[in-house]
């Protein structure tokens, strides 16, 4: 097994996880950008410079989503 | 169309799909399901861009041009290990020489780019001839993936390529011990068969990778004592030689 295969299965396991223990979307967005996160960073010795490259939109719309949810929970809060 | 880029493509429509009828019928375990399966197909995509030739292919390709490295070695009945040198202002690719004696001597003001064989010298002791190694695009991969200048980065740097070896299905690991002057490199888990003894002097280019590296993380010549290959496993024994300034 190529090791792109083996960090794709990885994050294919990690969503099905997610998938059997998360009921909340705004969980399960955190979660898959922990995982992503957590890969790029184990990995990212391995990963092609260009992959890592093209990783990057995937993580910054994730942690764009996370702020979004981060602030909806800070109002929630102040109200 | 590859069948990766079919199956991120798929993922992203049925994740599309149930994220859609998930918002219509209020159930967020359907959207997650959706968010999840547009997620994967992303990731399919971002890795689909790997092109890999089959080792057989690599085989017949390489093993030609190395053979007829080794055939002008041969010929020209060099005797010495050779002897790599890291990047300078003449070289900046760095080379390796492969003197015509054991007991030999080294002008690197003479070298450059254009010189290969170095016959035309009055003294027999410089004579030899002038290569650029065989795994200089490795070793620039090697540098590319870590994110790591290898120029005077220290031994420790060159362990950096079992990662690009390993997802090369190349070698598994590379291991580096140093000894006063002498560095021995280990590199297990090697799947090609193209390493032996006679990487001494020609190297194959993921012996020559390694060996242009660990020259160039010390930024010192090295002279390969003994190349030997035991099953996967290669062991390089160098010794340093002195930097750039000692020889020019």
């Amino acid at each position: 097994m190529d090791v792109d295969d083996a960090i794709v299965l990885t994050l294919a396991v990690w969503v099905v996880i997610c998938l059997l223990f998360v009921r909340t979307v705004d969980v399960f967005i955190t979660l898959l950008l922990i995982g992503l996160l957590i890969v790029a960073e184990v990995a990212g010795s391995f990963i092609k410079p260009e992959t890592k490259q093209s990783l990057k939109p995937a993580i910054y719309f994730l942690l764009f989503i996370f702020m979004i949810i981060v602030v909806k929970k800070v109002m929630e809060v102040l109200k | 169309m590859k069948s990766k880029h079919v199956a991120g493509i798929v993922l992203i429509s049925i994740g599309s799909l149930l994220a859609f009828k998930g918002a219509v019928e209020g159930n967020q375990s359907i959207i997650n399901a959706g968010i999840g399966g547009v997620f994967l197909g992303v990731i399919v995509l971002t890795f689909s861009t790997s092109d890999y030739i089959k080792y057989d292919a690599f085989r017949a390709t390489v093993q030609s041009y190395f053979k007829l490295m080794k055939k002008i070695v041969d010929s020209l009945e060099l005797r010495s290990g050779a002897v790599y040198i890291p990047p300078y202002s003449n070289l900046p690719d760095g080379g390796v020489f492969i003197p015509l004696h054991n007991d030999f001597d080294l002008d690197l003001a003479r070298f450059d780019r254009n010189t290969v064989f170095l016959t035309d010298i009055g003294r027999e002791k410089e004579m030899g001839i002038l290569l650029t190694p065989l795994g200089k695009e490795l070793m620039e991969m090697y540098e590319k993936y870590s994110e790591i200048d290898f120029e005077n980065a220290g031994l420790h740097v060159v362990e950096n390529a079992s990662s690009v070896l390993r997802s090369l299905n190349l070698a598994r690991s590379v291991r580096i011990e140093e000894f006063g002057d002498l560095i021995r490199v280990y590199v297990e888990g090697v799947r090609t068969d193209m390493c032996s003894e006679a990487c001494k002097q020609i190297a194959c280019p993921i012996c020559s990778s390694i060996i242009l590296s660990v020259s160039k993380s010390i930024m010192e010549l090295l002279i390969v004592e003994d190349i030997r290959a035991e099953e996967q496993t290669v062991e390089i024994k160098l010794r340093r030689i002195g930097g750039i300034d000692k020889w020019m």
